[in-house]
């Protein structure tokens, strides 16, 4: 029995470390495995596109922003240095591009409704107010619970989704966004707040 | 249902897990007694919960077909056109074509007469246009013409029949001596 267990382990271990860690595959593409990048691509872009969609709300823009994710990884590759965890760098470049990507939206909106006259019904803006019978009535609570992530302000919006969504540690947030572990937890817990307030009715 | 203020900052670490035994056994304690607080955490929890459910988004099936291609134009020094440039490209071409018909067409107002020397001879032929050998008042003054010295008249006003000054309807034009119009790339000189 105890050669079993001892053979169980070793066999564990052994697919272990035949799983190459991110690092260790980031390091392989840097000394020019491009196989290594397919690698690190199929691991991640599920995350991302996940993390972007949270964030952005709009599927098309979330893929393009993942792509710009790897491409700017590929291109440099040789900026990425082994003291920081991977996930941590791609994630930052992630999040990066999808607050340019906010910002450029945000400057799209201003400029289409400058250009909208008093009678365009353009203008109208649609009641988004949550209502119990909205929600029962479209069986939509994820709709519901999205509008609410994307009505967050943007630093609440990026600490929930990588804290409650992707589960990342509070350690691992501050290193990716380059702000102290206290205000990352003030903002978690500040965002949490307002979605607790505004989702009630979904969490009795 | 708000938690009571002594304890929301502990209520989110205790949530998270986040906490010092004593701390957490001192909040349990507080949770069997407390209502609000533990309608709060739980509501919290439901929210982490109902966060983490969220259901997940599929990439397109071309996505890593697309990346390759990204790659390629990348590192054969093309600019891919992606979806995101070539959607607004076609949303801003409508607006550009107007723009751009805006402003010929308004260059082509404000220049019409530099523009069309056949109608200017017309004005010219129907006196409209003063000749500033005749009705002058303003003094002529000595301009470089392409480097050579010309002289010429200004024409600012001109003195009708009657011998009422009027604006010049060639306001502002500078004439040769001979009425021939110059451009306006002069150099004025003492004289």
């Amino acid at each position: 029995m105890p050669n079993l267990l001892d053979k169980q382990n070793n066999e564990g271990q052994k697919k272990k470390s035949n799983v190459p860690t991110d690092e260790i595959l980031i390091e392989r593409f840097q000394n020019g495995d491009v196989y290594a990048f397919d690698q690190i691509v199929h691991r991640y872009k599920d995350q991302l596109i996940n993390f972007v969609y949270n964030f952005l709300g709009d599927r098309i823009d979330s893929e393009d922003v993942v792509q710009e994710t790897f491409l700017r990884v590929y291109k440099n590759k040789h900026l990425y240095r082994n003291i920081a965890k991977f996930s941590t760098w791609i994630y930052t470049i992630a999040g990066n591009l999808a607050k340019t990507e906010l910002r450029r939206r945000k400057r799209r909106r201003l400029v289409s409704i400058s250009h909208m006259g008093f009678n365009d019904k353009d203008y109208d803006i649609p009641d988004t107010e949550i209502t119990p019978d909205r929600e029962v009535e479209g069986g939509m609570k994820e709709e519901v619970i999205r509008e609410e992530i994307d009505k967050l302000p943007v630093r609440f919006r990026e600490v929930v989704i990588l804290r409650d969504i992707q589960e990342f540690s509070y350690e691992e947030i501050s290193d990716m966004l380059k702000i102290p572990i206290g205000t990352v937890k003030s903002r978690v817990n500040r965002g949490r707040l307002r979605l607790q307030k505004k989702l009630k009715h979904l969490l009795e | 249902m708000t938690p009571c203020q002594r304890y929301k900052q502990q209520l989110f670490d205790y949530i998270d897990n986040d906490i010092d035994v004593i701390t957490r056994k001192e909040i349990s304690k507080h949770l069997e007694s407390c209502a609000e607080c533990c309608q709060f955490v739980e509501q919290i929890k439901a929210l982490r919960s109902r966060l983490k459910a969220l259901p997940k988004v599929q990439l397109s099936d071309d996505f890593q077909a697309v990346l390759r291609e990204r790659i390629r134009h990348e590192l054969a020094g093309k600019k891919y056109p992606g979806r995101f440039t070539s959607r607004m490209g076609w949303r801003l071409a409508p607006v550009m074509a107007v723009v751009v018909v805006v402003c010929v067409s308004g260059y082509l107002l404000l220049n019409k007469r530099a523009l069309s020397p056949a109608g200017y001879a017309e004005k010219e032929l129907q006196g409209s246009v003063h000749h500033v050998s005749e009705n002058l008042y303003e003094g002529p003054t000595e301009f470089l013409i392409d480097g050579t010295p010309n002289r010429i008249k200004l024409a600012r006003s001109a003195r009708s029949d009657n011998g009422e000054i009027k604006d010049n309807p060639a306001d502002s034009s500078v004439f040769r001596e001979n009425g021939s119009r110059l451009k306006p790339r002069l150099v004025p000189v003492k004289f």
